[in-house]
């Protein structure tokens, strides 16, 4: 019997899930939109946090939330736009708090985190991590860009949510999403060539450096 | 004068009206209907402002695919991350449950054990069963790459024995071929001896046959002259 259920989840929209959640406290049904929605919320948290351990627990604490608040969700709206609301709201809350704490390398001196963080990446020939050095380049650009552009960038971008979805799910006007998105590409392409310049500074400096020495020597 | 500026103006803007930065997300994103998007790539093209704007946004763009390249490995759950969930789903809806009743009875906690039972299983399930399937994969590639090794070690040593059979059927070759050889070279000497004897048998009997045929011619002669002598003397006597 458990099993019948078990396979005609798979069948079941997100809506008439929640629905279940909503009328009978259902388990199972909980958890089918646990493990449907868990990997793009984890990565919406972390891109959002720039850490992955906060991303997973800001995650979990966001489908508590969907669970505890499952009598608010309105079965007209898809349960998609409710879901992303409420873990982008988590995260801004997270964020809040953060900044709150000055001990949290989130807060306040953004370039030096940033700073901080290519530093640690060991320089080495090789593509991957290459790769890896740009990826983590873009990430901390994206940090430094406030959260109102950072979610609108990351829902668009990373989760591909169309400017209509993403406006009912931030519960602002369309042409505010789009023209924050706009807004938001600007500040990210500035914010990387400002690491760059960093990056650049930080390489001249080392070259400068052994070129004395090796004059010395 | 003012006429003047007005076409330079026209010339660096054919379309006078710049498309907002809105349009251009709509446009950047693929959510603008095809016959104002081909407007959109002319104006792009025919605008310098605007073409330098689009460039800039494109480009910031592109730079966050840099990420996406590493989408899985990001933000990715770790292996017991699964249990984390589990324990979470579990305590959620058992410890809510629980107090949205009230007053629990034995039944409704084994209920409850059961409800949490399968909650646990089921979000359990997906993650072991790809694990299932990447173990399985796994195991199918060694056996695979197993069997491959193993043909190829049959191949080679199949390969080896039919070299060393080759090479001894080669030999029994040469070996038989030389008996042959030798064999016919025997009956051949054979043969020749057999002729050379009876050549020189052959030749005695001609000697034996020649001597003979002498000694006759000799006696023959002596017979002639014998002859020849008698008819002289009467000759002779007739005569006198």
């Amino acid at each position: 019997m458990s099993g019948f259920k078990l396979l005609s989840f798979f069948a079941i929209t997100d809506e008439e899930a929640m629905h279940r959640v909503q009328l009978h406290d259902d388990a199972e049904a909980f958890t089918q939109l646990v493990s449907r929605w868990r990997t793009p919320i984890e990565r919406l948290c972390t891109r959002m946090l720039g850490d992955s351990h906060r991303g997973e627990d800001l995650a979990q604490e966001t489908f508590s939330k969907i669970y505890t608040r499952r009598k608010d969700y309105r079965g007209v709206a898809k349960f998609s736009t409710f879901l992303w609301r409420v873990a982008v709201n988590s995260c801004y809350d997270e964020l809040r708090r953060l900044k709150r704490r000055p001990e949290s390398p989130l807060d306040g001196g953004d370039d030096d985190f940033v700073h901080d963080r290519f530093q640690s990446d060991e320089p080495a020939p090789d593509e991957a991590v290459q790769n890896d050095e740009q990826a983590a380049n873009v990430r901390n650009a994206l940090q430094t860009l406030p959260e109102l552009y950072r979610s609108v960038l990351i829902l668009r971008h990373y989760e591909n949510l169309k400017f209509r979805e993403i406006a009912s799910v931030l519960e602002i006007p369309e042409g505010t999403v789009k023209s924050r998105m706009a807004e938001g590409l600007d500040l990210l392409g500035k914010a990387l060539k400002r690491q760059n310049k960093q990056e650049f500074k930080i390489c001249k400096n080392t070259t400068n450096q052994s070129i004395r020495e090796t004059i010395l020597i | 004068m003012q006429e003047h500026d007005k076409s330079i103006d026209q010339r660096n803007d054919p379309d006078l009206k710049h498309p907002s930065a809105e349009e251009w997300m709509e446009y950047l994103y693929g959510e603008v209907a095809s016959k104002r998007r081909r407007e959109l790539s002319a104006h792009a093209k025919g605008c310098e402002a605007c073409g330098t704007k689009l460039a800039d946004w494109r480009r910031a763009k592109a730079s966050l695919n840099d990420d996406m390249i590493r989408a899985t490995g990001f933000g990715a759950i770790p292996s017991n991350g699964i249990l984390k969930w589990a324990a979470m789903i579990a305590l959620l809806v058992f410890g809510l449950y629980g107090t949205a009743k009230g007053t629990t009875n034995s039944r409704q906690i084994s209920e409850l054990r059961g409800s949490v039972e399968r909650s646990v299983r089921a979000s359990l399930e997906p993650e072991i069963k790809t694990r299932i399937a990447v173990a399985q994969a796994e195991a199918m590639e060694r056996v695979r790459s197993e069997v491959a090794k193993a043909r190829e070690n049959t191949l080679a040593v199949a390969q080896a024995d039919n070299k060393q059979l080759l090479e001894s059927l080669a030999k029994i070759t040469a070996h038989a071929r030389s008996e042959d050889r030798e064999f016919l070279i025997g009956a051949l000497q054979q043969i020749e001896e057999r002729r050379s004897n009876e050549l020189a048998s052959l030749r005695k009997e001609l000697e034996t046959v020649a001597v003979l045929t002498e000694a006759s011619l000799k006696k023959a002669q002596q017979q002639i002259i014998q002859l020849a002598s008698y008819s002289d003397g009467s000759e002779t006597s007739a005569q006198q």
